[in-house]
């Protein structure tokens, strides 16, 4: 208890936690005093604004979704060639509008890269023309040079959505965060950062306490990105909900168009914000405001 | 200082809330204020670090019902297809699969059924008691012994002492939902009971010795001073016989009911949950309704005062059959306890310890989904029930064409 009040008065002044410090957090079973840490600092930064995007998955084949209001068109999978891809993204930009089309996994885009016996910055750039603005996510512990390939991203003229973990981390969680922390020091063009696995393991979940640590300790070790994204469709809202009370300050991932249990997901989303006591404030793929 | 941190002060110094300070805490205290102080107060009623469960089957013997409670998406009117009463080999069979599993005792609730006599009951728990002498039965919440009593027009007290001599355990907590009567009557279970006589019910069953736990439903229409009035309701009484074990509280499920709606969120789960721990500062124990919320908040509850992880249950009809169908064997349950730093016991219904996970001990079967009541389409009527008198007109004609065709 009294360590973590220590921490709190570090958090609390503004000051870089210690190795020491991460890892007492790493341990602690407080987890109501950790999220509320995290909190803090999330508090400091945003105060109760809490963004969130609507976003239309389309899948690589098959024919395109009607046309309903959202903050950002995804593709989603992994493309076999980039001819194909090619294909589907001036395909879904023909109807998006002013939408945002993002896509794609840049571990994924790597791999097409080196099959296809292209640099990744030309595939992205080739992507880019075809009408895609946003690169879905990239995973950090799956590309093999995560800082060559998010400059690749910039290069080409193409924002990266969110930077994401694909799995939970096997080095321990505190090596990898301060690891993103210097990815940021170093590229400077992160803005948010997903830090829950986004490959779930049914047969042995997460649990509740690892979830909302992998949150709050990315607050408060990964405090040179602006944003701490949690995914509404694949946390769930009850564990979404409280990760917004754990650090994070951002949703993604909120289905456009109605939820999966009828009526619409956005106001459902908006409802869940202010229940936590935070402000709902919708956003686009590009993170401008939607006005309400 | 502020009132959040003089009512902070009060519940540190054990000294108890009145209905006005939980509003406050309940209203205005930031929720990692809140969790804090619920689990400071867990901490001192249970500093030895232990979260308890219990094995046992979650059993409803039917699922027709008069009562038709706008938030119930279980009950089947009688006469209808898809209504069914489990007859006492399907119920046998059940305790076997449970005594399987290490389980200790049923939960065995259901509808209002018009045609289950009393002497149903009565027979059922002398069958059950006669084959498992040991096994428990935690039977019939208080609208459903209040039932019992309409039908077989006797009073209350007469009928929990036959069902007490006919094998009955302890009392669940079931039914409560909002004890308080403007909330009953606009969810239309003022008629199965009201909240004095949901209370008048557990008071002779604690005078007669039983042990019950007490619930709550919130979410629904009731106000924030509502749900606290049925807190002290319950604080009161416990004051008065000390005979509730445990209190249990979740969220109305909306999904397939009459009344609809949205489900009140896993945060206000985690306060409400907080501020019963605070404002029934006699009760020992507090339960997570991991089946309600999902294994993450169910988890996240003993951060914020509970102490028991509830039932295994193994099998679960009425949450399921308003949408929500969250599943934990042992193993998930232990690795839950475990994971948030606490020790896991296996526990009666009176918290007595029973020792550690039945699964380190020997095998047993992993349970990754819930069973149900019956197979779906399982439309087989007991063959036993002819032996009972039946109440309603269907119920009649059922009977009469089981003696036909016999
Ligand atoms: S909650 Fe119980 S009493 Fe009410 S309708 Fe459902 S089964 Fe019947």
């Amino acid at each position: 208890m009294d360590v973590l009040a220590e921490i709190a008065r570090r958090v609390e002044a503004d000051e870089r936690l210690s190795d020491e410090d991460a890892y007492e957090l790493m341990s602690t079973h407080d987890i109501v005093g950790l999220a509320g840490l995290a909190d803090e600092a999330r508090r400091r930064r945003h105060g109760r604004r809490t963004t969130f995007v609507r976003v239309l998955d389309v899948g690589l084949t098959g024919p395109l979704p009607g046309v309903v209001s959202a903050g950002e068109l995804r593709l989603s999978g992994t493309p076999a060639t980039l001819d194909s891809a090619i294909a589907r993204v001036r395909q879904l930009r023909s109807v998006a509008g002013d939408v945002p089309v993002s896509g794609f996994d840049l571990s994924d885009l790597d791999a097409l890269a080196a099959d296809e016996g292209l640099p990744l910055r030309t595939l992205l750039e080739r992507l880019q023309e075809a009408g895609l603005e946003l690169v879905a996510e990239a995973p950090v512990d799956a590309l093999a040079e995560p800082r060559a390939a998010i400059e690749a991203v910039n290069m080409a003229g193409l924002t990266l959505a969110r930077l994401v973990l694909r799995t939970v981390p096997r080095d321990g969680l505190v090596h990898v965060l301060r690891d993103v922390a210097s990815l940021q020091r170093a590229v400077g063009v992160l803005r948010t950062f997903q830090p829950l696995p986004r490959r779930l393991q049914p047969q042995a979940p997460t649990t509740g306490y690892a979830d909302t640590r992998q949150v709050a300790l990315a607050r408060l070790l990964v405090d040179n990105i602006e944003s701490i994204q949690v995914d509404w469709g694949l946390y769930g809202p009850k564990l979404a909900q409280f990760a917004l009370a754990a650090g994070a300050d951002d949703v993604d991932g909120v289905a456009a168009g109605a939820g999966p249990r009828g009526g619409d997901a956005g106001d459902e989303v908006r409802r869940q914000i202010a229940a936590a006591g935070l402000e709902p404030h919708e956003r686009t793929g590009r993170f401008d405001a939607v006005p309400a | 200082m502020t009132t959040i941190d003089t009512l902070a002060q009060k519940v540190e110094a054990g000294e108890r809330l009145s209905g006005a300070e939980a509003l406050e805490l309940y209203r205005h205290a930031p929720l990692h204020r809140l969790g804090r102080l619920a689990d400071r107060v867990r901490a001192r009623k249970h500093p030895e670090g232990i979260v308890t469960y219990i094995i046992d089957r979650n059993v409803n013997y039917t699922n027709v019902c008069v009562a038709k409670c706008s938030f119930c998406a279980f009950y089947r009117e009688v006469g209808a297809a898809d209504g069914y009463v489990l007859g006492f080999d399907e119920i046998f069979r059940k305790i076997d699969e449970t005594i399987a599993v290490g389980g200790v005792q049923l939960l065995l609730q259901g509808g209002h059924n018009p045609d289950l006599p009393l002497t149903w009951y009565e027979d059922l728990f002398r069958a059950v008691k006669e084959r498992y002498p040991a096994f428990k039965l935690h039977a019939l919440s208080p609208p459903e012994v209040i039932h019992l009593s309409r039908l077989s027009r006797l009073p209350v007290p007469q009928v929990v002492d036959r069902l007490v001599a006919a094998g009955l355990d302890s009392i669940p907590g079931g039914g409560a939902e909002i004890l308080v009567d403007r909330v009953r009557k606009l969810l239309h279970c003022y008629g199965k009971a009201t909240a004095d006589e949901w209370l008048g019910v557990m008071r002779h069953a604690h005078r007669a010795g039983l042990r019950t736990t007490a619930t709550m439903m919130y979410g629904t229409v009731e106000t924030d001073e509502e749900r606290i009035e049925h807190m002290l309701r319950l604080r009161d009484l416990q004051d008065e016989t000390g005979g509730f074990t445990a209190f249990i509280t979740w969220s109305f499920q909306p999904s397939h009911t009459e009344l609809g709606g949205q489900e009140a969120t896993g945060v206000d789960y985690l306060r409400t949950l907080a501020l019963a721990r605070l404002v029934l500062d006699n009760f020992d124990n507090l339960q997570a309704s991991w089946v309600t919320q999902g294994g993450k908040v169910g988890q996240l509850s003993l951060a914020f005062g509970a102490n028991d992880m509830g039932s295994v249950m193994i099998e679960e009809n009425v949450v399921r059959a308003a949408g929500a169908a969250y599943c934990m064997d042992e193993v998930e349950i232990v690795r839950n306890i475990e994971d948030a730093g606490f020790v896991p016991r296996r526990r009666t219904m009176h918290y007595e310890l029973l020792g550690g996970p039945v699964f380190r001990e020997r095998d047993v079967p992993r349970m990754l989904n819930l069973a149900q009541a019956r197979r779906e389409g399982d439309r087989s009527v007991p063959a036993e029930l002819v032996n009972y008198p039946a109440r309603s007109r269907a119920g009649r004609q059922q009977r009469e064409g089981q003696r036909s065709d016999a």
